[in-house]
This record gives structure tokens, C-alpha cells and sequence, in this order.
């Protein structure tokens, strides 16, 4: 509640505010600055309505939807600051309520300045997103996470954390720009026209799969700037002997870098792991591996091969004994 | 006005700053619990760049926004500020809370704090009575609402009738008055 309210009370030095109201306007706050102290003894007098309305809308803030609600009614005073309240975090319980349609109109107001919404824990279904982005012109930021059924969105990033039982995922956004995902390969994920996507996180079992032929997120690779990829491997692969690898695949690293001489050793063929297109536009090129290990190892291999043009790579392999565990290329 | 005391040491925590409500009176406060208003602390900084040891400790500051029953609220409620801000996580706690915003009592008074609060740039304070303001308004009938602040209900009757109608589900599970 506490974080709520910094967020919405602007605190407004008096003298400061005066300047931007109108002459009468500044006439009327002056007049009440005085007087509040005379009067200050008199309390059938309506000294609420005197508040500046950045400090109302604080007020208001704290209280719960109904409440909010049946002040507008107390005094034509007091009813444009509801109209005027710019919220900037709804509760679950607002959004819950605000879902059942004789509410709905009432939490349009709220919805309409709204550019970050994060659903953790929510049912939500394609139509509520749906809802929600027809009424939020200005998201910027849809993040969901733990949620069970079907997404359909259009904000400019979107994140979604996991989800594992999602079974399908449609985007269209002109103007996405980044996804994050955490999720297994089960989900079919489908990105319309997005000619501003440039970034991407991809973690978990998903990674298996974007890879494979004809997933669909693979087609828009050649327009990435920044691609992060959190491996996971299961524990039991993990033993001292992959310590090996670390150092056979830090001397490929180099070779690979330096003149590309593996170039007719194809590890894609003879250790299944897929033909990438070629990432073009990748500036950033982030490969976040637990537990190194052979899979691992071929994985990450033909990433470094086909982002050449690669200005920074990071890439983090934990645990890991040598002295260096992230570094930068180029 | 020139009655503080000398302070021999005012760089020390005990620095104490002195400040004048609007009817002339003047508080000598300690500069930890000044500093909390961020108005003084602006004013008392300015004061400081422009005219170092001259005057120390001993700078009056104006409050000609303030009353002298306001500010010893206020500094009373800066005191024991620590542990009435945190965030409550248990139920308990929470009454607790809510009974020590009681104590803040009258509408009156706590529109006073509010205002003064907000002039001071007092975060904490302000945060603290919003939520008591607040208090007073949650599960309460507009009746109710509009008699505690002396609020002036200037609707139109049939006005009235049609918003309650329209908006029925706000005006259900009120407590008694």
C-alpha cells in the first residue's frame, strides 16, 4: 500500500503549484492557507473539500474500489478528482471486479493511463487481455506469469513467465519490440507482423524447440539485435569429467572467432543440433548455461558460428571453476 | 526570537534548528527530526550555502504555513516515527495501526495535518495521515462521511437517486454509523 501511494502522491510544494494554476485559482489557495489557521477551530466547516487534489486523489487511492466509487458522490467538489485520478497499479481485486461487465465502464477511467500491468496468479483468458488492451491505448509493459490459459496481446514487450500449460500463444503487435518467455516446448508460439522486434529471452524447455524446423519464432532471427538464452540441464549430466569441455569449448571459442577453421566440421550434422539462420543484426548475443555440459556445449557452438557480426557476447556458465566465468568478445 | 541557546557543537547529531509557526511561536527541534521536512531541510541547506557559521545553529526558519498545535503534532509524531511506519504484515499489527491513526482523532485535525504535512514535504507523515483520513471514510455511508468532514452533499435529490441506482453495488456492505 505503502509503494502504491509514492507512486501517486505527487507532492506538490505550494508555492511551486501556485505558479501553474490561474490567477483566481491562486487568489483561492491563498485565501485558504490563511485561513485554515483562523478557522482551524471550527470543524462543522468543510475542510476536506480545501485539500489540494493531488492530496484526494492520495486519499482515494487507499481506499478500496466501492469507496472510491461513493466518494463521488459526496459533493460536486469532490466528484472530478475520481475523474481525474490517474491510476498507475490496480489491485487484482479492482481487476477481478472490474471484469464483470457492470463495473467495467466504471474502471475504464483507471485502465486508460495504465502502461505497465503485470498478472501474476491470474486466470487469464485471451478475452480479458483482449479487454484490457482495448482499454489501455498507452501499455507499454504486459507481463504474465503463472497463468494457465490462452494469451492473445499486443503491447510492446511482453513477458511471460511460466506458464506451463499454455498451449498457445498469438501475438500481433505492430510495435513489439521484445519478448521474454519461460516455458516449456509444448506451446506454439505465433508472432505476427512485428517489424520493430529486435529482442528476445527465451529460458527453459522452449529452447529445445526453437531450434527445430518450423518453429515459427525462428523466422524472425534475422532481425534480432539481442538474443539471450537461459540453458538449463538437468543435474545428473553435470559431472568433473565436463570440466574438459569447459576448456575444449573455450579453445574452440577462439578458433571459431579468430579464423573460423571448424567451418568443415559440421556439428550440426553429426550432433543433431539444428542449422540456425543467420542472426544478421545480433548485437548482443547473451548465453546463460547451467551446468556445462556436453549438450550444453554443442548447443552454445553454433551460435558462436553464426553470429559472427556479433558485437558483445556474454556468456555466463555456472558454476564453473575457471577464473573467468563471463567474458566479452569483440 | 533570540532566545535559543548557543549550541557550542552545531555540526553534532543534537544540532537543534528552530522554527516559527504562523502565530510566532518557536520550536526548538533536534536537526534529525527537521531534517524529515523536507522544506526546512531545503530552506535550512540554502541557508547554510549562502551564509555558513555566521548564525549556525540558531537560524530561525519561517513556518507561515503552520500552527504551533500542528507542528507539535507533527514533531510529536516525527519522534516515534520508526516503528509506526513500517509495512504491517499480520492482522494484528494492522489494528494496532489503525488505532494509533485513531488517536489523530477530528476530521479537523487531520485535514490540518495533511495540509501542513504536504507543505513541509513530510513523506512519511503524509503517508501516514492520508491512511488515517482514510480510515475514517472505509465501510462508512456517504452519510456518515459527509457529517464527520462537514462535507456539503450538493446534488440534486433525483441526481442523487439515479447515481445510487447506477452504481448500486458501491453502495452495499456499509457498517452502521
Amino acid at each position: 500500500m505503502a509503494k502504491r501511494q509514492t507512486n501517486l502522491a505527487k507532492i506538490v510544494h505550494p508555492s511551486s503549484k501556485i505558479q501553474t494554476k490561474s490567477y483566481k485559482n491562486m487568489l483561492y489557495s491563498l485565501l485558504i492557507f490563511t485561513a485554515s489557521n483562523i478557522q482551524r477551530t471550527n470543524l462543522s466547516q468543510d475542510r476536506l473539500s480545501d485539500l489540494p487534489d493531488e492530496i484526494l486523489v492520495s486519499i482515494l487511492s487507499l481506499l478500496k474500489l466501492e469507496e472510491r466509487q461513493r466518494t463521488s458522490i459526496l459533493s460536486r467538489r469532490l466528484q472530478p478528482v475520481w475523474e481525474k485520478f490517474k491510476c498507475h497499479e490496480i489491485s487484482i481485486a479492482d481487476f477481478r471486479t472490474a471484469l464483470s461487465s457492470e463495473r467495467s465502464e466504471f474502471i475504464s477511467y483507471s485502465l486508460e493511463s495504465l502502461t505497465d500491468l503485470s498478472l501474476t496468479n491470474v486466470e487469464v483468458t485471451g478475452e480479458v487481455l483482449e479487454y484490457v488492451l482495448s482499454n489501455c491505448p498507452f501499455i507499454e509493459i504486459l507481463h504474465v506469469e503463472a497463468s494457465r490459459l490462452l494469451a492473445l496481446c499486443q503491447a510492446k514487450a511482453f513477458k511471460d513467465k511460466y506458464t506451463q500449460y499454455l498451449e498457445h500463444i498469438q501475438i500481433h503487435a505492430i510495435n513489439l519490440v521484445s519478448f521474454e518467455y519461460f516455458g516449456c516446448e509444448t506451446t506454439r508460439i505465433l508472432l505476427g507482423d512485428v517489424p520493430n522486434f529486435v529482442s528476445l529471452s527465451v529460458m527453459g524447455g522452449y529452447f529445445g524447440y526453437l531450434f527445430k524446423n518450423g518453429c515459427p519464432i525462428s523466422h524472425y532471427f534475422s532481425q534480432l539485435e539481442t538474443l539471450e538464452l537461459l540453458i538449463l540441464v538437468s543435474q545428473k549430466n553435470f559431472m568433473i569429467v565436463n570440466y574438459i569441455y569447459i576448456i575444449i569449448f573455450l579453445i574452440l571459442i577462439m578458433f571459431v572467432y579468430k579464423c573460423a577453421i571448424f567451418s568443415w566440421f559440421n556439428f550440426s550434422e553429426i550432433f543433431e543440433v539444428p542449422k540456425l539462420p543467420k542472426l544478421r543484426n545480433l548485437r548482443l548475443l547473451k548465453l546463460d548455461i547451467h551446468r556445462l555440459s556436453w549438450m550444453a556445449f554443442f548447443v552454445a557452438l553454433p551460435f558462436l558460428r553464426h553470429s559472427l557480426c556479433c558485437k558483445e557476447l556474454c556468456s555466463s556458465i555456472t558454476p564453473l571453476l575457471l577464473p573467468c566465468d563471463s567474458f566479452v568478445a569483440r | 526570537m533570540s532566545n535559543t541557546s548557543e549550541n557550542p557543537n552545531p555540526s553534532s547529531s543534537s544540532a537543534k534548528i528552530t522554527l516559527k509557526t504562523s502565530d510566532n511561536e518557536l520550536f526548538e527541534v533536534e536537526e534529525a527530526v527537521a531534517m524529515k521536512f523536507c522544506t526546512v531541510k531545503q530552506y535550512f541547506e540554502d541557508e547554510k550555502d549562502n551564509d555558513v557559521a555566521a548564525r549556525g545553529s540558531s537560524t530561525v526558519i519561517p513556518l507561515p504555513n503552520v500552527h504551533s498545535a500542528v507542528l507539535a503534532r507533527l514533531i510529536s509524531y516525527c519522534k516515534k516515527l520508526p516503528q509506526s511506519n513500517a509495512v504491517a504484515d499480520n492482522h494484528e499489527e494492522e489494528e494496532t495501526k489503525k488505532k494509533e491513526r485513531k488517536q489523530y482523532g477530528t476530521p479537523g485535525d487531520l485535514v490540518d495535518l495533511i495540509s501542513a504535512a504536504n507543505y513541509l514535504d513530510f513523506k512519511e507523515g503524509l503517508e501516514f495521515f492520508n491512511q488515517a483520513l482514510a480510515d475514517h471514510i472505509q465501510n462508512k455511508s456517504v452519510e456518515y462521511v459527509r457529517k464527520f468532514f462537514g462535507i456539503k452533499g450538493d446534488f440534486e435529490p433525483h441526481e442523487e437517486e439515479k447515481y445510487r441506482e447506477e452504481y448500486a453495488w458501491a453502495f452495499e456492505g456499509v457498517d452502521e454509523d
